[in-house]
């Protein structure tokens, strides 16, 4: 997956959205008095702490790029991007925007139940900002957008709407309204696969058109293929920016390492302590080729279908009964493409101070592409983890059958059939 | 804060709003429309057949001469429930429309406004209602009906202002809407709607009467009833008072709204 560099960068355009210094704070209420009487006799509004959700985060969204903004939930990603609708006025610092701007936060926002779907489209249509002859001659390709169902039901009240055309519904009208600046939260993850097709569409329409698009989400493969650009933010603060892979890439591997669990004890059992040392991915006779990301992470080369041996070193403080051990392969994306364990193997009772476990794979059999490996050490039965060090290694698969360029798995089968053994016409 | 060029542009968001309001109120209401005019005319019936029944005598209009007690009821009422509703309806504006205003930026007062504009509308049938009545009774209000049109805009600054103030506190404080309630119900007895003027001139004496009048919404409604009843021009004075009344509530309105609109999403 390569990026493609926003158009326009570097030309004397300016910034779709700049964000300088912007800082906002929420107040938690521990105790909130939201009555007079109570406010009168308790002399306050409430007892709350303050904390800053946003803290000095300054950003440049190039004019017609698409930009996303990652990070795990409550890192300030959703309240930059209502900042940056305005809804939320920043504590410090500025937003400017250039350009006519639609936030889709949510979808068919002001809907009212009892007028029909017509009427409602309007009503949002003017919610996000459309004069009434706008809407009107954009009326068709909204309803014809938002599907079959939706044109037969469209002077049906709302209400009498399932919940997928009613979002479908909201939805086209908020990319009908062509604004110069999206943006969009979380909204991709709604309706079935065909309409996710379009919506996916539908941006990249926007974008090649020259908009800008900004998209808040969890779904960082999307994130990753959709994007120019990827800010990753951490507790309020700006982590990383740049290409979206690497961010995208950092942003899993620094989840996982906060994810990696120390010995405890489960059900009152105190569960081995064995720890992981470290992963490797080798060629079996031959060295593997290396390489290191602008990032500086390093990325082990690979050949789609070459043999290779994955290894993991553990160690333990004393003998203790031997635990499974387990390896896994991901995608970019968070898929788990593999992962094999040595649960019905015949393994020694215990084990003690330092040793290798290795699995040598006769053919790896991905398809050419990104993937991380990482290991488990879990209990015995294989459910509880004792130590997990997932996507530590970075390896690329290149090469390959052309023939199997997509999916996870190159099966690396023989093609046969009348047509060529030479039997057919 | 939201600047003026952004009310100008958000006024088909307005007009979209009262829309919604209005349509919403009725649908699904067979009699639509018609319950509107219900409510008010059993209340004119009620408090009609209480007059009777105490026997106090119906005020006589002048120069009109229309001696004719639900009606000079019903031309103080229709006034009255525009401001009720609309500063009952402003208060729980902002809260009702919480998940709009968290999700989507535009100017906040245009909940309040498009509030008053569907209350407004509201109004204005029941008012044609009451043209029509005074009209079958012989009294000749058409000469006067831009007056009227007058005293409703005076009287929309007036419930605009308190609207916009209660509509914020209303967001910090929950329980406001039932002051909001209380309050109006004393304020629906301290104008002259369902008793003549000259009932408390009779008690309080002719020279002390300005104490009385000190409330704007007396000299308000009093206006609607020597428009339509009386049949002339309301005192100017009084009015111009009410104007400064209406001016100051407006504009203190606007800046508390304003003062406190940057913060409405994160506080409801």
């Amino acid at each position: 997956m390569t990026a493609v560099g926003p158009p326009g960068a570097g030309g004397a355009t300016p910034a779709a959205i700049s964000v300088e210094h912007v800082s906002k704070r929420f107040r938690r209420y521990m105790v909130k008095n939201q009555s007079v009487k109570s406010a009168i006799f308790k002399r306050s509004r409430g007892i709350y702490e303050e904390n800053w959700v946003l803290d000095d985060v300054s950003l440049e969204i190039p004019t017609g790029s698409t930009y996303g903004l990652i990070g795990s939930n409550g890192s300030g990603k959703s309240t930059l991007l209502k900042c940056m609708a305005r809804i939320l006025k920043p504590d410090k610092g500025s937003i400017t925007v250039n350009g006519r701007l639609s936030a889709l936060i949510e979808l068919g926002a002001g809907f009212h139940p009892e007028l029909s779907g017509r009427e409602n489209v309007y009503l949002n249509g003017a919610v996000l900002g459309l004069k009434r002859r706008e809407i009107d001659q954009r009326f068709d390709d909204i309803v014809s957008f938002a599907g079959r169902q939706v044109i037969e039901a469209i002077d049906q009240p709302i209400k009498t709407y399932s919940s997928g055309m009613y979002v479908r519904l909201g939805f086209s009208i908020a990319v009908n309204v062509e604004p110069e600046v999206l943006l969009v939260d979380e909204v991709l993850a709604v309706g079935d696969e065909e309409f996710q097709r379009r919506c996916h569409q539908r941006f990249e329409e926007l974008s090649s058109s020259g908009r800008t698009v900004v998209i808040v989400s969890h779904a960082l493969s999307t994130v990753a293929a959709m994007c120019d650009q990827v800010a990753w933010l951490e507790r309020g603060k700006l982590s990383h920016v740049g290409n979206p892979q690497q961010v995208v890439d950092s942003y899993l591997t620094r989840l996982d390492f906060g994810n990696a669990a120390g010995a405890g004890a489960v059900g009152g059992r105190a569960l081995p302590d064995v720890r992981i040392t470290d992963i490797a991915l080798d060629g079996v006779g031959a060295r593997l080729e290396r390489t290191t990301t602008e990032l500086g992470e390093e990325v082990v080369l690979v050949r789609s279908g070459q043999p290779v041996k994955l290894r993991m070193g553990y160690e333990t403080d004393q003998a203790v009964p031997t635990p499974t051990f387990a390896l896994s392969i991901h995608t970019l994306d968070g898929t788990l493409a593999a992962n094999p364990s040595t649960l019905s193997l015949a393994l020694p009772e215990k084990v003690n101070g330092t040793g290798v476990v290795e699995l040598e794979v006769p053919s790896l059999m991905l398809v050419p592409g990104a993937y991380t490996l990482g290991a488990a050490i879990l209990d015995h039965a294989g459910e509880h983890a004792i130590d997990k060090k997932l996507r530590l290694v970075r390896f690329e698969v290149a090469g390959g059958n052309p023939g199997e360029a997509r999916g996870i798995v190159a099966l690396n089968g023989r093609w046969g059939g009348s047509l060529l053994d030479g039997s057919g016409a | 804060m939201a600047t003026i060029a952004e009310y100008v542009e958000a006024r088909e968001l307005a007009k979209a709003l009262t829309l919604r309001e209005i349509r919403g109120q009725y649908k699904g209401s067979i009699l639509g429309w018609l319950w509107s005019l219900l409510n008010p005319l059993t209340t004119v019936l009620v408090f009609s057949f209480l007059f009777l029944v105490l026997g106090a005598p119906a005020p006589v209009g002048d120069p009109s001469g229309l001696k004719f007690y639900a009606l000079y009821f019903f031309t103080g009422l229709v006034p009255w429930n525009f401001f009720s509703a609309t500063v009952s309806g402003s208060a729980g504006s902002l809260v009702n429309q919480g998940s709009l205003i968290s999700k989507v930026y535009f100017p906040r007062a245009i909940v309040v406004v498009s509030k008053l504009g569907a209350v407004g509308f509201t109004s204005l049938m029941e008012m044609t209602v009451a043209v029509v009545l005074l009209l079958i009774a012989g009294n000749m209000v058409l000469p006067w009906l831009p007056v009227v049109l007058l005293l409703l805009v005076l009287q929309s600054c007036l419930a605009l202002g308190v609207g916009l103030m209660l509509a914020v506190a209303n967001v910090y404080f929950r329980d406001v809407g039932h002051f909001v309630g209380i309050l109006l119900q004393v304020g629906f007895y301290s104008a002259p709607i369902v008793y003549p003027i000259s009932l408390v001139e009779e008690k309080l004496g002719a020279d002390r009467l300005w104490l009385y009048r000190l409330n704007p919404l007396v000299d308000l409604i009093e206006a609607y009833h020597h428009v339509l009843y009386d049949l002339r021009m309301p005192s100017l004075a009084w009015l111009a008072y009410v104007a400064v009344w209406a001016a100051v509530v407006l504009g203190l309105g606007v800046l508390m709204f304003n003062r406190f609109e940057p913060r409405l999403a994160e506080e409801l």
